[in-house]
């Protein structure tokens, strides 16, 4: 049976509706999602190391939190430059921040609980940031410490 | 022409008189009957409305100023502190309305495959009101709204493949910023408000062309559909009944205000952070589930059950639990049990406690709907027992995240 005219023109009215919802989703979507970036590596400045060393020896529990940069910075026995060691407090769960618990054997998530190693009593780093307790799955995120001159910075990873 | 000037406001409600059906009948007008859920829910859309309009004179929806601006409205502006609160008081209450109006309808046997497209366009509703109530938590820029939508964006982002890219959509950036506020203020103040009102009033007009308001078969067979009332009684009842709302939740907020918390800080999450009531159970779900699991799967499933529960066969539609035989009685309970039971780990005790709680009390439900009860239980049919369910088993977790749950989002009680 041929095609009538008005099916024809009812088709074709189907699909210019069909075609200007996609694109109008297409246009929403690039419209909302646009400039999103990805896999950047990012380098911000923590001070002087002199002054950041001298920070967290003074501190009295043995570590500086700083809240700014979301990171917790220690003086460990067992690793690099000046013996310091960056981790992230951002959780790996849904970003909350973590703080460090009563004892200071962990980082816990005000949000949903999640336990993170922090101090082990015997200075090393090895578990630093390692999923105790879930919901989190991804240990957290350690932080390299860059020298460059006398200034010191995070770089993520 | 004043005869035209005359007849201008008579003009006017005439629109909205046709919204109505010409008659309705009394025994629709019964609190019992509808329990008002939609009437209800509409009242306090329109006080929202006002409410948020006088707000938006006063809000500044920039990460800078928004916090100052809500202060300035609570200290300086004659009733800011009665406005706010109010506006906040009538939104936490249209989440319960819309869900004892979904409930309701359910408990009458609305999804009929006529009244399809209406029940559908409820269901996009249901959720138009809890997309709004979370926008508009974002826009104080306190701590507890800060975090919230945090953990929201970082929610969306567990999508395998597009999650980063929803989150960006969401927040604008890879994370929470001013462009996040003045998204979630235009999508609160505009998007999202006028595709309600458009569906809304969709909705309003279907149920006149959809034959009247649903009815229980009891309430229909006492109505016996003789004794009607004309259209605009109804609308002057509903005004009347508007205002009596209005009037309830002024005093309200008058009586409770509802304190502005500390201004957002990036820097520190407060201890517990516990998201809005109506979404804490959510958050206790995380506590135990992945991420994608919670935010897509779960309410996926959820409106995936609401938008086909019209479309299921009508044998398990109508059938009614009371007539159901007592092996099939027990099967059904066992397996919504077990389910239940299974969705937490078993160190999950005061969850798995709480299930069984809830079990033994569905099973004395059901109890009674056989015995004593039967006569009014003729409404709880499959679909109602399982949205009933559903509810239950959320309420029991926003009860243990908002009572049970403290610091660290470990048990205290």
């Amino acid at each position: 049976m041929p095609l009538s005219r008005r099916a024809f023109l009812d088709w074709l009215g189907r699909g210019t509706a069909l075609g200007v919802a996609a694109l109008s989703g297409r246009f929403l979507w690039s419209f909302f999602a646009h400039g999103h970036e990805r896999g950047s590596r990012s380098r911000s400045y923590l001070g002087r190391s002199t002054e950041v060393l001298a920070r967290v020896q003074s501190s009295r529990e043995g570590y500086w939190l700083d809240a700014a940069n979301q990171v917790l910075i220690l003086q460990a026995a067992d690793t690099g430059a000046d013996g310091l060691v960056a981790v992230s407090l951002a959780c790996t769960h849904l970003g909350c921040a973590l703080r460090p618990s009563q004892d200071q054997s962990s980082l816990v998530c005000p949000c949903h609980g999640s336990r993170f190693a922090f101090l082990d009593g015997q200075g090393g780093t090895g578990e630093l940031g390692r999923v105790q307790q879930g919901p989190a799955t991804r240990d957290l995120e350690r932080y390299s410490l860059v020298r460059v001159g006398e200034r010191l910075f995070l770089e993520g990873s | 022409m004043s005869e035209q000037l005359r007849a201008l406001p008579q003009a006017l409600w005439s629109f909205f008189d046709h919204l109505h059906a010409p008659r309705v009948r009394v025994a629709a007008l019964r609190f019992r009957a509808t329990f008002f859920g939609g009437l209800l829910s509409t009242a306090l859309f329109v006080i929202l409305t006002v409410t948020g309009v006088l707000l938006m004179y006063v809000y500044v929806p920039s990460e800078n100023a928004a916090w100052e601006s809500m202060q300035a409205l609570e200290q300086r502006v004659r009733y800011g502190r009665m406005l706010r609160a109010l506006h906040n008081w009538t939104a936490q209450a249209m989440v319960v309305t819309v869900v004892l109006h979904l409930l309701s309808l359910a408990w009458r046997g609305a999804f009929h495959r006529k009244k399809l497209l209406n029940w559908w366009v409820g269901v996009i509703l249901f959720f138009l009101t809890v997309a709004l109530s979370y926008t508009g938590y974002l826009l104080p820029w306190d701590q507890l709204a800060y975090w919230a939508v945090t953990v929201g964006g970082n929610m969306a982002a567990s999508a395998p493949v597009v999650g980063e890219h929803v989150q960006q959509a969401l927040l604008g950036g890879p994370s929470i910023s001013g462009t996040t506020l003045l998204r979630f203020y235009v999508h609160h103040c505009i998007t999202l408000p006028l595709i309600l009102a458009v569906l809304l009033s969709v909705h309003l007009f279907r149920i006149r062309r959809d034959g009247g308001l649903s009815l229980t078969e009891r309430a229909e067979a006492a109505a016996g559909g003789a004794v009607t009332r004309s259209r605009s009684a109804i609308m002057r009842w509903e005004i009347w009944l508007t205002l009596l709302v209005t009037l309830l939740a002024v005093i309200l907020s008058f009586w409770q205000p509802i304190p502005l918390g500390p201004e957002a800080d990036p820097e520190i999450t407060p201890n517990p952070m516990k998201a809005p009531w109506y979404l804490v159970g959510l958050q206790e779900l995380l506590h135990f589930h992945p991420a994608f699991f919670v935010t897509y799967l779960v309410p996926g499933a959820f409106i995936g059950l609401l938008l086909s529960l019209p479309l299921l066969p009508e044998r398990i539609k109508a059938q009614s639990l009371a007539d159901l035989g007592r092996p099939t009685t027990i099967a059904v309970l066992g397996l919504l049990s077990l389910v239940a039971l299974a969705s937490t780990p078993l160190w999950a005790w005061h969850w798995n406690a709480s299930v069984l709680l809830g079990c033994g009390l569905a099973a004395l439900l059901l109890l009674l709907a056989r015995g004593p009860w039967r006569a009014c239980c003729a409404g709880l049919t499959l679909p109602v027992f399982l949205l009933g369910w559903l509810l239950s088993c959320y309420l029991g977790l926003t009860l243990v995240a908002v009572y049970l749950r403290g610091p660290d989002w470990s048990l205290v009680w």
